[in-house]
């Protein structure tokens, strides 16, 4: 008996604590700091709002990773995570993940992107039901930036649709290393690195893991993947892409385009965001393009489970985040060189209107377009065309082990088919540790 | 009686109870779980030897093991070196000494975050130290390339550890009687044979407690390399914490990451038991 009420009162205590127990908030640190501001700022103002007392952490992306993991594991979670990238189909697996269709809802279901929509549709492990379980932040658009004044001295012009082949054509035509790369291209362990990847893949017409076989990544040791390696390596060797690509950490391509040693280069709008904000000398000389399939960041808010009390205190705050639809747009796309274009339709049409009028002259075409039709993939966590966020993909993306793979073909002259033989056992190897 | 006995015991209790739980707990689940077959997040489902044989057969453990004795052994070494090297010049007595001290002490108060990116800044192609190359006419050169990613990370490390040996081996050389060294003068020592005969006698046990220490650090580094080069390019400088953080953290593989850990544990005892026996031999 004795037993049973100091049992009783450790419940009580511990829910007691719980119940007391500010929202715990992280938020995953972008690439476009003053976004972050920007979130903490409106969390804050709900806090004030509400009363509802908070405690918010930005952290940088590799530390956040290690701690979701960890999080997860002891099921000692926060209760909400803004801009995470990689998490949702972890935390779903281990039935810490809340749906948050009633949020998609408050906001008005029809003004999504089908793509946002579509990307953290999930299916409950208990009920095989398709659910919303996270919301991505934005698109991370994934444009290509070309030096406008050194396509003109190679005379040449930026197409109505531009293709990855006319791209390879005017960075031939602008290479002069070693003073300008034509082709400012990572090829190593990196995200950035992993998106071109990806892009080129799907453009190749190869994949990671087919439809018909999910649990097989038996469409990468094709083909289109040996074909697009030798023409990788062979840019390389024509130091078409510069020697020291292999090497780049993120930020080394955004460096090295605004310092002016590449000619063009693959990167969300952090690159124009940091430029405008600079008022670098290379803005008014640089265009951003869009070549479908589209690679996007996989940014996205979604909540943990705990109290229904809770929950509901959580999504009413990813509701506020979003519900000034107006200041949204304005914070992560307008004043981020459209870093995050907006993921409402009803905002990205203002976008589509300001590209019409000639308000982002950095922009060579509408961003909008490929999004609305869908021309678009999650580069982290969704293998194209299969279409669904996989703990297994993400787990195989987020190492960077893939792009690290690839290095050989480049430092050692390795035969694309054994490298892509290489990727493929070893993509292989995690999906059947994952069981999938 | 027994009650005194106890007594300090009993005092002790507590501290040792929350070094044994922050220390032995998880030694003895990552112990546990290299056994087993574990998802992030989920029950164990089955346990067996299968992620010993996995590291075993895919090769990747043993390169990044060797690439983490190289990175060691010459950091540890070149960080004794100079380290030596520059406490026996601040030993001596000279005007600005204090100064000198404090300037060469300060890469140690940087945090390693901080020197990784001090470094990538400098050492990227196009960063300060090919800038000065190019501007003294010389030709860049690839720092971060596959043969010279390990070696510039080394440099780094170099930078930042050498002040723990200078200041330990000040602190050593100012503890050796001045007599020792008047007595060998008298029996006819040179400065090389004074260095050889009294100064490295006497600081034998600071020297072995520095490397040790130094060494077991080394070793276990994360932060240096993956923020300079994600352990790229390909694998070059994937030395074993960043192997063991990508399989456990990015590839959700505990167990694996978990057999990893527990195959360089052998090493790691090693240079505890011998940290712990020349500790005793110095009380």
């Amino acid at each position: 008996m004795r037993r049973l009420l100091a049992l009783g009162l450790i419940i009580v205590a511990f829910g007691l604590t719980t119940w007391g127990q500010p929202l715990e908030i992280w938020i995953r640190s972008v690439y476009y700091p003053p976004f972050n501001e920007w979130l903490k700022s409106k969390i804050l103002e709900w806090s004030e709002q509400t009363g509802v007392e908070v405690d918010v952490s930005i952290i940088s992306d590799y530390l956040l990773d290690e701690k979701l993991i960890n999080a997860i594991e002891t099921r000692v979670t926060p209760d909400i995570i803004f801009n995470a990238e990689s998490g949702v189909t972890l935390a779903l697996e281990a039935g810490l993940a809340v749906p948050l269709e009633d949020v998609v809802d408050r906001l008005g279901r029809d003004d999504f992107y089908p793509l946002a929509l579509q990307a953290y549709a999930l299916t409950d492990p208990e009920t095989g039901q398709k659910l919303v379980y996270a919301i991505p932040m934005f698109f991370e658009f994934g444009y290509w930036y070309i030096r406008t004044d050194l396509l003109k001295a190679a005379g040449m012009e930026i197409p109505e649709q531009p293709t990855w082949e006319w791209l390879v054509e005017a960075a031939k035509a602008m290479n002069n290393p070693p003073e300008v790369y034509g082709l400012g291209i990572p090829i190593s362990p990196s995200y950035d690195a992993l998106n071109v990847l990806s892009f080129l893949l799907y453009h190749y017409g190869g994949g990671f893991i087919t439809e018909l076989a999910p649990g097989g990544a038996d469409i990468f040791n094709t083909e289109p993947t040996w074909r697009l390696f030798e023409d990788l390596k062979q840019l390389y060797k024509d130091k078409i892409i510069p020697p020291d690509a292999v090497s780049w950490t993120d930020f080394d391509n955004n460096l090295s385009y605004m310092e002016g040693r590449i000619a063009t280069t693959w990167n969300p709008g952090s690159i124009m965001g940091a430029m405008l904000k600079q008022n670098h000398p290379l803005v008014p000389y640089t265009k951003m393009i869009a070549i479908p399939p589209i690679s996007l960041g996989g940014e996205c808010v979604f909540v943990f489970k705990s109290t229904p009390e809770r929950e509901a205190k959580c999504k009413d705050l990813v509701y506020y985040i979003f519900a000034d639809k107006e200041t949204y747009r304005v914070k992560s796309a307008d004043e981020a060189g459209l870093y995050g274009v907006p993921i409402f339709k009803s905002q990205g049409a203002i976008i589509s209107q300001k590209y019409e009028a000639g308000e982002f002259p950095f922009l060579g075409s509408d961003p909008m377009v490929p999004i609305a039709r869908g021309e678009a993939f999650f580069g982290t966590n969704v293998p194209y065309p299969y279409g669904e966020a996989t703990s297994v993909f993400e787990a195989a993306a987020s190492s960077f082990q893939i792009t690290a793979m690839m290095g050989p073909l480049f430092i050692k002259d390795a035969d694309p088919k054994q490298v892509a033989q290489d990727i493929s056992l070893w993509l292989n190897a995690r999906l059947a540790a994952r069981g999938s | 009686m027994m009650k005194k006995r106890f007594e300090p015991y009993m005092y002790m209790a507590p501290a040792v109870l929350i070094i044994a739980f922050i220390i032995i707990f998880p030694l003895i689940y990552t112990l546990y779980i290299s056994f087993a077959s574990k998802l992030i997040g989920r029950e164990i489902t089955s346990f067996g030897f299968f992620n010993y044989a996995k590291v075993f057969s895919e090769g990747r453990f043993f390169s990044s093991f060797g690439k983490s004795l190289f990175f060691t052994v010459i950091s540890v070494f070149m960080k004794f070196v100079i380290g030596l090297a520059l406490a026996l010049i601040l030993n001596r007595s000279f005007r600005g000494r204090g100064l000198v001290k404090g300037y060469f002490f300060l890469p140690w108060c940087i945090p390693w975050f901080t020197t990784a990116i001090l470094f990538l800044w400098m050492f990227r192609f196009s960063g300060g130290v090919n800038t000065m190359l190019t501007r003294a006419g010389l030709s860049p050169v690839f720092w971060l390339s596959e043969r010279l990613a390990l070696v510039t990370g080394i440099f780094a490390n170099i930078w930042k550890g050498f002040p723990f040996f200078m200041i330990s081996f000040l602190a050593g050389l100012q503890a050796i009687p001045k007599e020792l060294y008047e007595a060998a003068k008298v029996d006819g020592a040179g400065p090389f044979q004074q260095f050889l005969h009294v100064t490295l006698p006497g600081l034998r046990n600071v020297i072995l407690i520095t490397c040790t220490l130094s060494t077991l650090w080394t070793f276990g580094l994360f932060d240096l390399l993956y923020v300079m080069t994600r352990g790229g390019p390909g694998d070059a400088s994937k030395v074993l914490p960043i192997l063991v953080y990508e399989t456990g953290i990015r590839q959700y593989e505990f167990g694996k990451a978990a057999a990893m850990a527990v195959l360089t544990l052998p090493v790691v005892l090693l240079l505890v038991f011998v940290l712990v026996r020349l500790t005793r031999r110095e009380a």
